[in-house]
């Protein structure tokens, strides 16, 4: 299967909603098994999102920053220039 | 995927030196000109179409204007990675077509649906079904999927003022924004201009979330699933998704299963989802009770999964995707950055607008909000975050190049693509005295008798009830067939039938193509004398 895919701890957090019966729980289950990923949901699994024992990847935002320089100042530079190049908003004949 | 067929069609806006009219028509000229990467049509087609307007590609899709839109219609696809490919051909079209015609630079196309001056403009999703798109169980049974899909697969966008102008339409937010206050931002680029729930209409008399016009592009049962609520995502992710869905949702309803909840209002729920980016939605069902929009997607993830997981590589990608995605959404939207285009766009825009003293007034967000859309990789700021890593592309690399010129596989695309391009080869459009046609065409298309010229033009391929319009159009070219005037007996033309849209027709396909050269040189001959 392709790796480009949503990090895999999002899976940690199931609800009892999301199975409608004991063979969905157990198909479900079995498919978020992918190779290489080990996922146990067990029927102790926590019910509520924010209390899964997830290991979530932290956002750029929130890592500790050990130089205090801005990892995204060269995304702002290019942001700059895009929006110098690109033309003003411009009205857009209706479509459809 | 097995058992789907999908096609996505794309309204361009556009920008620049030139007003987005002019720069739509060039470009469409353009890609035609010198059958740089289709044919041209000579005939007139349904809806108005006047001949000259668009064309089939050498890719089995098609580019034309529409509305003063540059629009392009993907070919046929079975696959995601086709879908996804396919889509970005039709970018990468555009953008060398601007280059060749010396126009790049200072004119740019962008795929999205709102100018943020109150226009909107479509992105549409065709998948293949077999049972009527109007019955009642597939139009109640498919509007809480599209109403709640947006979650997902909504491209975002700055709210534009027109939208601001009717008042606040946010109720207070749930849950964990507590008192923040909420950014002028839609999760849907769509939403704020869909009026209606289900319509036949696409534009008057209100845009709805579902058009219902039964438009079969093929034999026999199939029918066309003809959404119009998506936004165009610039996302491989979100766009692999939305289709993946939809498709398989599509076919849980055509089996006859129904997800038994019905929107009080979905229009309305369609809106107050789009206008938080928070998270945390709802909808109210008929019966007076609330439930999760997330909730609402997983009604349909459990039963496709039940029936499908396992199926095919697609499936199981979607299914599996799906589930994610909507854990994610429920534990936090932002963590999904990098994979929705709505979570990855209002990152970027919130970024900014904590940079400026104007806050989310600034009118640079706009500009990015645009810039997210620009297909042209020199301004994209999807191409910029995806060279950083912020956003992966996941189609195979190289796939969308080779979609250019050649149709994806296993569809009757294969077979309308090599015949076009056998056509083309044989430069049958030279013969197009594109004169007399203006003439011919200004003479009858008075008030009301348009029609007539069509009908008699292009209704039926088969069945061409005026054959003196083959000196004029020598040829027409359909999605479901095409069709060359045969000079022995002009009342039976040469016709290619594509009534399978799952086949590629390669042994039909051959023999036509092997027969353009003859007949193009006896239309050729015919036209001398």
């Amino acid at each position: 299967m392709r790796d480009d895919t949503c990090p895999s701890s999002f899976l940690l957090s199931p609800r009892e909603s999301f199975y409608a019966s004991q063979e969905a729980r157990t198909r479900i289950t079995r498919a978020f098994r992918g190779p290489g990923t080990a996922v146990a949901i067990s029927p102790q699994a926590p019910t509520k999102p924010a209390e899964a024992p997830v290991e979530t990847p932290s956002r750029p935002a929130d890592r500790p920053d050990p130089d205090t320089s801005d990892p995204d100042a060269d995304l702002d530079d290019e942001l700059e220039r895009i929006i110098r190049e690109i033309p003003d908003p411009t009205p857009q004949p209706g479509g459809e | 995927m097995d058992g789907a067929l999908f096609g996505t069609e794309t309204e361009y806006a556009a920008a620049g030196t030139l007003s987005p009219t002019e720069l739509a028509y060039r470009v469409k000229v353009g890609v035609f000109e010198g059958r740089r990467y289709g044919l041209v049509e000579p005939s007139p087609r349904e809806w108005g179409e006047i001949p000259g307007n668009g064309g089939f590609l050498f890719n089995g899709g098609r580019m034309y204007l529409d509305s003063g839109h540059l629009e392009y219609a993907t070919p046929e696809c079975r696959t995601l990675d086709d879908i996804v490919a396919a889509e970005h051909a039709g970018d990468l079209i555009v953008v060398a077509t601007l280059a060749a015609l010396g126009l790049q630079g200072e004119n740019f196309f962008i795929k999205n649906n709102s100018d943020h001056f109150g226009n909107t403009y479509g992105y549409h999703e065709n998948y293949c079904i077999r049972v009527s798109p109007r019955s009642r169980s597939v139009v109640e049974g498919i509007l809480p999927f599209l109403v709640t899909r947006q979650v997902f697969a909504g491209a975002g966008m700055v709210r534009p003022a027109s939208v601001r102008r009717r008042g606040s339409r946010q109720p207070a937010l749930p849950g964990p924004t507590g008192n923040r206050p909420v950014p002028p931002f839609e999760i849907s680029q769509r939403a704020a201009f869909t009026s209606v729930d289900v319509s036949n209409r696409v534009r008057f008399g209100g845009r709805p979330i579902l058009n219902v016009r039964d438009e079969p592009l093929a034999a026999g049962r199939l029918r066309r699933l003809h959404n119009i609520i998506g936004d165009a995502n610039r996302s491989e992710y979100a766009t692999r998704l939305k289709i993946g869905t939809t498709a398989l949702v599509a076919q849980l309803l055509e089996e006859g299963w129904a997800p038994d909840l019905e929107l009080e209002n979905p229009v309305r729920s369609l809106r107050e989802i789009a206008g938080n980016p928070f998270g945390g939605w709802t909808v109210r069902l008929s019966d007076g009770s609330t439930l999760p929009a997330v909730e609402v997607q997983r009604r349909y993830l459990v039963e496709a999964n039940l029936r499908y997981f396992g199926r095919d590589d697609d499936t199981t990608w979607v299914l599996r995707q799906w589930a994610t995605v909507l854990n994610g959404l429920e534990m936090d939207p932002m963590r999904l950055d990098g994979h929705l285009d709505w979570v990855t766009k209002f990152l970027v825009l919130d970024r900014r607008a904590s940079k400026s003293a104007q806050g989310w007034e600034d009118p640079a967000l706009v500009k990015l909000d645009l810039a997210y859309h620009h297909v042209d990789p020199a301004v994209s700021l999807v191409t910029l975050l995806q060279k950083q890593g912020k956003l992966k592309p996941i189609a195979p690399e190289g796939l969308a190049r080779e979609l250019v010129n050649r149709p994806p596989a296993g569809t009757r695309a294969v077979a309308r693509g090599r015949v076009v391009r056998a056509m083309a080869d044989s430069r049958i459009d030279d013969m197009i005295d594109w004169r007399r046609l203006a003439q011919r065409l200004g003479e009858r298309s008075g008030y009301g008798a348009e029609q007539t010229v069509v009908f008699e033009y292009v209704e039926s391929h088969r069945e061409i009830t005026d054959a003196s319009a083959w000196p004029l159009i020598p040829y027409l070219n359909g999605w479901s067939d095409l069709a060359l005037w045969n000079v022995d007996d002009p009342d039976l033309p040469h016709v290619l039938p594509l009534g399978d849209p799952f086949s590629e027709h390669q042994e039909e396909a051959r023999a036509f193509a092997e027969g353009v050269p003859w007949w193009v040189q006896a239309i050729r001959e015919a036209v001398r004398k």
